[in-house]
């Protein structure tokens, strides 16, 4: 060879300089054009690449599923608070809003009322025991006295049988010991309307020659003077005429949902506050 | 002969290796390079024609799967080869501490070179790329590169192209 041999190594990696720089300047000059040579070389080395990353891809998601589920678990925990915190924000601003709607058709029916009236709220319903009363949180100290009707938007509650400075016992007229002067709102017959203890009415005292049919109304006649006149207080379910004797047996449903009373409106008759 | 087929594949698949494993092991913040190490083995260890082959094909590799311009890394792989082949004929480079020196020397030349032909032929700048992660990465794989001559050592079928230092001129 006409090479010296110790120069020869420096001649080939002289020559492969030169390759270099004829493939930089070629490609330069397309910039980042992807030639043919690295088409192919990318789609083979592509393929081999995910192969090989592959088992990685396992170990990593081994690694976020198994231990850095710590860190997640935690984050879930303290998520499901914060959720079960905001649950019962949202579950306060429902109530909130519900309220809202119940006291607005109070206050309707307050306006509509030719009455004084107190509004309260019911702190306390005890419908299991002999007595079916509620209690409510007005009292003497704001103008409550024994004797007054109780209503809400629905009809009539009861009246109130005993007063403190601040809470009152409304007695339900489902109890068997109310009694409400009433009449059936179309044809006008009047009777009285007595709790049966049972969550239902009997209208008492109306002859049998009165026509009397299922899904009549019954309101307060107004004839004692306790409840004004032409309140609801429920609606017939049963009407029967062949027990003996003169009256029907009639069986009433109250107007009111004694299990979801909420809120009550306490009406200042001024006949009851005389007495 | 087996050598020159075997060249290409092993280069892809090598670049492939470090790329996508030796990358992944470091949540791709550090591209542990080995083709570099190889080339400065191949600079030290290999002959003329072979070691060559091995740089410019690694190199144009390196170009294809990194994305920078073609003849780029097989230029400076090129330039890299033949410091290191000038480094064997005039030192002995049988001990670790100077295979890493060597190594970090070869590293900052080819970070240099690269640093250089970005700024000339395409305009780009990338000296924080090379500051940020280039030098981390530098500093790894000439730590690691007395192991990494062990094991290119005992790779059988790159022994077509391989030559002891003293027996070269």
């Amino acid at each position: 060879m006409l090479i010296p041999k110790k120069y020869q190594f420096v001649i080939v990696i002289v020559a492969a300089i030169a390759v270099s720089v004829v493939i930089l300047v070629i490609g330069a000059k397309g910039a980042y054009d992807t030639a043919l040579p690295r088409k192919i070389i990318l789609d083979v080395a592509a393929p081999m690449e995910s192969i090989l990353r592959a088992p990685l891809d396992g170990i990593a998601e081994i690694w976020s599923r198994y231990l850095f589920l710590v860190g997640t678990g935690e984050e879930n925990r303290r998520l499901k608070k914060e959720n079960d915190q905001l649950k019962n924000q949202l579950l306060q601003y429902q109530e909130g809003y519900l309220e809202g709607v119940r006291l607005q058709k109070l206050l309707a029916l307050k306006e509509r009322s030719e009455y004084e009236s107190v509004p309260a709220r019911i702190i306390g319903i005890d419908q299991k025991s002999l007595l079916k009363t509620i209690l409510i949180n007005r009292g003497s100290a704001h103008g409550i006295r024994k004797g007054l009707p109780v209503i809400n938007e629905q009809g009539i509650l009861g009246r109130i049988v005993e007063t403190s400075w601040h809470v009152s016992r409304v007695l339900l007229i489902s109890d068997g010991n109310s009694n409400v002067d009433a009449a059936i709102q179309g044809s006008r017959a009047q009777g009285i309307l007595q709790g049966t203890g049972a969550g239902r009415c009997a209208l008492k005292y109306i002859a049998k020659t009165e026509e009397v049919k299922e899904g009549d109304m019954v309101v307060s006649s107004g004839m004692t003077e306790i409840f004004p006149k032409g309140l609801l207080l429920g609606s017939v379910i049963r009407a029967d005429k062949k027990a003996a004797g003169l009256f029907q047996t009639i069986e009433v449903a109250p107007a009111v949902d004694f299990s979801r009373m909420e809120e009550a409106l306490v009406l200042v008759v001024p006949e009851v506050r005389k007495k | 002969m087996i050598f020159f087929l075997a060249v290409p594949w092993f280069s892809m698949l090598l670049v492939a290796f470090q790329h996508a494993v030796l990358g992944a092991l470091f949540f791709h913040s550090f591209a542990v390079e080995v083709s570099l190490v190889l080339v400065v083995f191949a600079g030290l260890r290999m002959r003329a024609l072979q070691g060559a082959m091995l740089a410019l094909i690694l190199g144009l590799m390196m170009d294809c799967i990194s994305g920078s311009g073609s003849g780029s890394y097989a230029l400076v792989y090129a330039i890299v080869l033949l410091m290191a082949y000038l480094v064997s004929t005039h030192v002995y480079v049988e001990n670790a501490p100077f295979l890493i020196f060597l190594t970090l020397v070869c590293g900052l030349v080819e970070g240099l070179s690269l640093l250089a032909l970005n700024r000339m032929l395409y305009g780009t700048n990338v000296f924080y790329d090379l500051a940020r992660f280039f030098l981390p990465q530098l500093a790894l794989v000439s730590a690691l590169s007395p192991f990494l001559f062990k094991v290119f050592h005992r790779m059988g079928w790159l022994h077509d192209g391989y030559v002891r230092s003293f027996e070269r001129p």
